[in-house]
């Protein structure tokens, strides 16, 4: 049993670890003229990102053991409406991750803040960015470097879950933890 | 007299006074609103073939959506004039037609067009205006909005909105499950729709215009690992930039009444607050400080206040702090536990915002005299709302079904009309002040 | 005497001398006067000789004054006393004369008189004798006069007698027509009495039917005001918000309700209101109206307020 699970787990982590090399994603801002009398000319700025695919898939595995690897799985962390306070469950997942980070130097990541649809979206920009500096914050407390960590937030732009009840805007109530 | 008056008293069914002075009185209080009966008759066309534009339809919707006018259908015309030598108003006072729209277009030379209109009183018989326009076939439309811009003046005293642009946000999700946002350009009644930009998966919001109507400002991303940001862009020429920010995010823009600065949201350290940018320079000051979100913020019409949305109170409320710089003030009490993204009417009496009153997201009216708010809407997501540069409509993002739309709705909140634009998601709404 | 000694007294001479010269040269500066401004006077030349002259002079010729004054006043005493004195005897010259004239007069009287009273006594005569004349003259005419006078006042008399017959009749027929006369006024007055309870009568039933009429005209058109109000009410649509706005109008209307007039009487202070309101009532028309003709006059013209909702 448990060397199955070992090598799940390997597999899991070979997995995500691979992924964040494999798949780019392209952002295009594609500019057109918008003269009125209808004459084109066009400019493109194309920006790489590197990280998970844009719907985030969430690879979260159940286990109650407290494994550290487990839990460095786990790269969403979960808020209640209109918090920006980590859980004691989402402070075990922070710990996780920020002992990665200060045992792997080079590595970085990006903690993207969300919100769910309800409110302005001008105000839940600003919340999604409040949740993800409490993330930074807690990491920084724990030793992670500074440029190690670069916050940012999407507000209610980019939900996981397109349903308008509470069970859809828990999902989206989140920080990500992208490598 | 005195028995006319015990006369009255006795058949009396409704309110007839009778003053010191006993003239015999009927008091009448007005009834449920309806609009102003008027009847636009389909302009003659002078030409070959078929007519460019069909001006009255344009007419007749625009007049329609400001829910002031009851537009009397065609079929029942019995007549047809094109100008006011050829009316005989018994026609029009048998269908009960208090106003009449006249008008033709001529064709002088190809794609070079006249048109005429004259608005008629029919009970008084007398003209109440007329004008002649000259103009290509691209320009029809705009003659259109801008005779329903002279008749709602006419009728109603107020400027009309209808020769104006509104820019909104578009999303539609692919196949693939990318999701490819634009900012468009449109006339107020969604034709003419012309895509400004275009993102794939970087989200585009909060579109301001510039008080001349040359620049959009907007909120977006440069790709995955950035936060917002700010550009602006030239509608004419498509050329835009970023604005500069030392370090954090920036998102809320909203440009001054004179044009030269923008209120907005940066985030330093961490905390969002707002600050004014001075937009040649890029110089900015902070105007607010307090660890709470600021964001949100708007110009007063005389370019000394903004109110902006903020969460020091707990939840968000609207504040208001002198443009110059100093304490600023809470001006919802007791309106909704929830109020956010408030902003001026034309008059600078009124705000328009997003209130939660324990029952979803709705608009509503903040009149700046007295502190008190009416509901315009009824929805539950309701949101995004701004006033038309005439302060007689509201344009506002909601939900219909499942899907995202732009709703008008008259400042009153007597009549809601649904706009429709676009497929997929339509939201961000925001109305360009009129050109002189 | 040493060195030093001599430089001693050579210190002190030098200091004497030119001390001596300082006092000199302050002494030789000139004084610095300060100049008294008094003030300016009038320079006369005082001669005592001129004044004793000027003394002299101004007596004598006080004397002089004096004596010739009193001379005058001797002049003038003797100019009277000789102005006096020819006076008198011019005095004395005029009554002798008229002394003279006085008795010259008289002779002429006396020689008149006589003259006169000889005239006078051939006068009277001669008046006598005219007189007899005449005396005689009238008796002849008294006697004509006298028979002439007797057959007069027969005429006369017997004119007199006709007349007071006349009269008589006259009178008798002026009785009779003033009696018919004062008859028919009394039935006159009879008459137009009568007429006027009649009239007083017929305007008491007349007063009485329009006050009915006024009160019937009333209530048929209180009957009607809900109708007239739905109807203005229906017709009337607002071009925007007027919360709190009302407008009175006057109109008059035709027997069957036909609105021919609308006049704004107080306006709303909101001509486009105030338009409204007016429209509103000419879409109405004609407005719901009693028929009966009788009611016309009282409620041929009216108000109307017309309210804006709150």
């Amino acid at each position: 049993m448990r060397r199955t699970l070992t090598l799940s787990v390997v597999f899991l982590l070979g997995v995500i670890l691979g992924g964040c090399a494999a798949t780019k994603k392209q952002g295009t801002v594609e500019v057109e003229d918008a003269t009125i009398s209808g004459s084109d000319a066009s400019s493109t700025a194309t920006g790489l990102t590197t990280g998970s695919d844009a719907t985030g898939q969430i690879i979260t595995v159940e286990n109650d053991t407290g494994d550290a690897d487990d839990l460095l799985n786990q790269r969403v962390i979960y808020f209640d409406f209109d918090s920006s306070s980590l859980t004691p469950e989402a402070q075990r997942v922070v710990e996780a991750h920020a002992d990665y980070l200060t045992g792997n130097p080079g590595m970085a990541v990006v903690l993207e803040g969300h919100a769910d649809e309800r409110g302005t979206r001008e105000y839940n920009l600003a919340l999604g960015e409040r949740r993800a500096n409490a993330v930074t914050e807690m990491f920084q407390v724990l030793g992670v470097a500074p440029d190690a960590i670069r916050p940012i937030s999407y507000g209610e732009e980019r939900p996981v879950a397109m349903e308008h009840d509470e069970s859809a805007w828990s999902l989206n109530r989140r920080v990500e933890i992208l490598y | 007299m005195r028995t006319l008056f015990a006369g009255i008293l006795l058949g009396l069914s409704s309110m007839v006074c009778l003053p010191a002075n006993a003239v015999l009185t009927i008091e009448i209080t007005q009834g449920e609103d309806s609009g102003v009966p008027i009847a636009v008759v389909p302009f003659r066309w002078h030409g070959a073939g078929d007519p460019p534009e069909d001006l009255r339809g344009i007419i007749a919707a625009d007049l329609h959506r400001s829910g002031r006018f009851d537009l009397l259908p065609p079929g029942n015309f019995l007549s047809h004039p094109s100008e006011i030598g050829e009316v005989r108003y018994k026609d029009w006072r048998l269908i009960k037609a208090e106003a009449l729209v006249v008008g033709r277009i001529f064709e002088k030379s190809p794609d070079n067009y006249e048109i005429t209109f004259q608005l008629l009183d029919v009970y008084r018989e007398t003209q109440k205006a007329g004008y002649r326009f000259n103009a290509t076939g691209e320009h029809l439309r705009q003659v259109a909005h801008q005779i329903s811009d002279h008749i709602y003046h006419k009728m109603t005293g107020v400027e009309g909105a209808f020769d104006t642009r509104i820019a909104y946000v578009t999303r539609e999700q692919q196949d693939n499950g990318d999701r490819i946002y634009q900012l468009m350009v449109a006339d107020s009644d969604g034709h003419r729709p012309q895509q400004i930009l275009r993102t794939t998966n970087l989200p585009v919001l909060s579109p301001a215009w510039s008080p001349d109507g040359e620049w959009l400002a907007y909120v977006s991303f440069v790709d995955r690992r950035s936060g917002a940001n700010v550009w602006l862009q030239n509608i004419r020429t498509g050329n835009r930039r970023k604005i500069a920010q030392a370090e954090g995010a920036a998102s809320a823009p909203a440009w001054s009444p004179e044009g030269k600065r923008l209120a907005l949201r940066m985030s330093y350290k961490g905390n969002a607050d707002i600050y004014l940018m001075d937009v040649a320079s890029g110089s900015i000051k902070r105007l607010t400080r307090h660890p709470a979100i600021d964001t949100e913020p708007a110009w007063a019409p005389n370019g000394r206040q903004i109110v902006f949305t903020s969460d020091r109170s707990g939840r968000p409320q609207i504040y208001r702090v002198a443009a110059a710089g100093g304490k600023p003030e809470r001006l919802t009490r007791g309106v909704g536990r929830e109020n956010a993204r408030a902003s001026y009417d034309p008059k600078g009496e009124r705000l328009v915002m997003v209130t939660n009153r324990g029952n979803g997201y709705q608009i509503g009216v903040f009149y700046m005299a007295d502190g008190r708010m009416d509901l315009l809407t009824d929805g539950t997501l309701d949101e995004s709302p701004v006033f038309a540069p005439n302060g007689a409509m509201i344009l506002y993002a909601t939900r219909l079904g499942r899907e995202g739309v732009l709703a008008a709705v008259s400042a009153d909140g007597r009549v809601k009309q649904v706009l429709k634009l676009h497929r997929g998601e339509v939201r961000e709404p925001s109305w360009a002040p009129k050109k002189n | 005497m040493g060195r030093p000694l001599r430089g001693f007294i050579l210190a002190v001479v030098v200091h004497v001398a030119f001390g001596a010269l300082l006092g000199v040269s302050l002494r030789l500066q000139p004084e610095v006067v300060k100049p008294i401004y008094a003030e300016p006077v009038q320079a006369v030349v005082v001669d005592l000789a001129a004044i004793a002259q000027e003394k002299k002079r101004k007596t004598d010729a006080l004397k002089k004054k004096k004596a010739a004054e009193k001379k005058k006043k001797t002049d003038a005493l003797q100019k009277k006393k000789a102005a006096e004195k020819k006076e008198k005897a011019a005095e004395k010259k005029e009554k002798a004369e008229e002394l003279k004239k006085k008795k010259a007069a008289e002779k002429k009287k006396n020689a008149e008189e006589l003259k006169k009273k000889k005239a006078e006594a051939l006068k009277k005569k001669k008046a006598a004798e005219k007189k007899k004349k005449a005396a005689e003259k009238k008796k002849k005419a008294e006697a004509l006069k006298k028979k002439k006078a007797a057959e007069k006042k027969k005429k006369a008399e017997a004119l007199k007698k006709k007349k007071a017959a006349e009269k008589k009749k006259k009178a008798e027929a002026k009785r009779k027509a003033e009696e018919q006369k004062r008859k028919a006024e009394a039935e006159k007055k009879r008459k137009a009495r009568e007429k006027r309870e009649r009239e007083a009568a017929e305007r008491k039933a007349a007063k009485e039917a329009l006050a009915r009429d006024e009160r019937d005209a009333g209530s048929a058109l209180g009957a009607l005001v809900g109708a007239i109000e739905e109807k203005v009410r229906s017709n009337w649509s607002l071009p925007g918000e007027f919360t709190g706005l009302a407008v009175t109008i006057s109109v008059k209307v035709t027997r069957t309700g036909e609105v021919t007039l609308a006049e704004i009487v107080r306006s709303s202070g909101n001509s486009l209101f105030d338009e409204s309101a007016v429209t509103a009532l000419m879409k109405a028309s004609p407005l719901p109206f009693p028929e009966e003709p009788r009611y016309y006059e009282f409620i041929k013209e009216f108000h109307f307020v017309l309210r804006a909702k709150n």
